[in-house]
């Protein structure tokens, strides 16, 4: 036999019809046999049935004007409607810099594809060590080293008051001064 | 809603003008406003066009409609702004734009429809009384007419959280009510 506090909790799903049926049927049968749960199921039947009558006309709101609410929602669907082809029509780099899940990949991407073009173009990644000295250079720059000096054509460059006075002013190497 | 999904657009408009009623009454018990209610039904409206590509016709529409208007609704309630922009519900003055004083009450005399009246006001300030998800699962049951099943799923819980919400909602307002005539 079922306790009256448990089936007072389920009263409205019963009036309801929303106890599976074995629990139907067993509350169905305290309620006939105990006075006051009748009592009890009779008070919730009756608040359902006004409930049910009442609270569909508080809710109810008279003469929603349709029309224009439409013809907002559709204003708000024809937008909808561009930016989902203006979505399609926008390259693939730049959804790729959308917010999402490609951002990271596509930051780090730039990120790896900018560092490989300074080695590129700066010769290597040997190129940027030899300065460093961790990296030995070529061997044709070992052998002629002076082909790869940094050269200044004239000495004491600052002394010198007219042009005409070059000639005469010591030069730093004979190679140099023949070739300039 | 299938047709909405193929890209029928008169579809889509059926289908609004057959719900939107019912989602502004709904949501107005919610947001305190008509104009606001009428807003919120155009978002949810909206959200469904642009998510028709994911309705699985497993359940009603109604179902799938009245899980993005509570939704919409509740998260309404949860903004922080939201104390800003609704009306009191303690005036005694018919709400929003006085759509409650224009109600049709099928009465046989002045009496009986002042009675009414009350009766709508009282259902009403009770309703606002209880706690929002007791309020979303008896309006689902009672007035859009879904089951406790679909219920749950509207409201994302179990049907045994529904069966309890429903309960405690139907005792409070019969109580809250005969307070008021008391």
């Amino acid at each position: 036999m079922l306790r009256c506090s448990g089936v007072r909790e389920d009263l409205t799903a019963w009036i309801d019809g929303a106890l599976p049926s074995r629990r139907h049927e067993r509350v169905r049968q305290h309620v006939a046999a105990c006075r006051a749960c009748a009592a009890e199921a009779e008070r919730v039947r009756a608040a359902i049935e006004w409930q049910r009558r009442l609270l569909a006309r508080a809710l109810a709101v008279p003469d929603v004007e349709v029309q224009p609410l439409q013809a907002r929602l559709q204003q708000a669907v024809a937008l909808e409607h561009r930016t989902e082809r203006g979505d399609r029509s926008v390259s693939v780099w730049t959804r790729m810099w959308q917010p999402g899940m490609f951002r990271p990949l596509a930051v780090t991407g730039a990120v790896v594809s900018a560092v490989l073009a300074f080695v590129a173009f700066a010769g290597g990644p040997s190129a940027l060590l030899i300065p460093l000295g961790i990296e030995s250079p070529p061997a044709a720059v070992a052998s002629q080293p002076e082909l790869f000096k940094d050269y200044s054509l004239i000495q004491h460059l600052d002394a010198l008051e007219h042009f005409d006075t070059v000639e005469s002013m010591p030069l730093d190497d004979d190679q140099t001064t023949q070739n300039g | 809603m299938l047709a909405v999904q193929r890209g029928d657009e008169s579809a889509f408009q059926q289908l609004f003008e057959k719900h939107v009623a019912a989602v502004v009454g709904f949501a107005t018990q919610f947001v305190g406003t008509r104009a606001r209610a009428e807003e919120l039904a155009q978002d949810v409206f909206l959200q469904i066009y642009r998510t028709r590509a994911r309705y699985l016709p497993r359940a009603r529409f109604a179902t799938w409609l009245y899980r993005m208007v509570t939704n919409a609704c509740l998260s309404e309630l949860r903004r922080a702004d939201y104390h800003g922009r609704v009306q009191s519900i303690d005036n005694t003055a018919p709400r929003g734009d006085d759509e409650t004083a224009r109600i049709e009450v099928p009465t046989r005399s002045t009496e009986d429809a002042l009675e009414s009246r009350e009766a709508l006001d009282g259902i009403r300030h009770a309703l606002e009384q209880l706690p929002p998800q007791q309020r979303a699962a008896l309006l689902l049951a009672r007035v859009e007419g879904l089951s406790y099943d679909e219920v749950a799923t509207a409201l994302s819980c179990s049907v045994s959280a529904v069966k309890s919400l429903i309960h405690r909602a139907t005792i409070t307002l019969r109580e809250q009510l005969l307070e008021d005539r008391t």
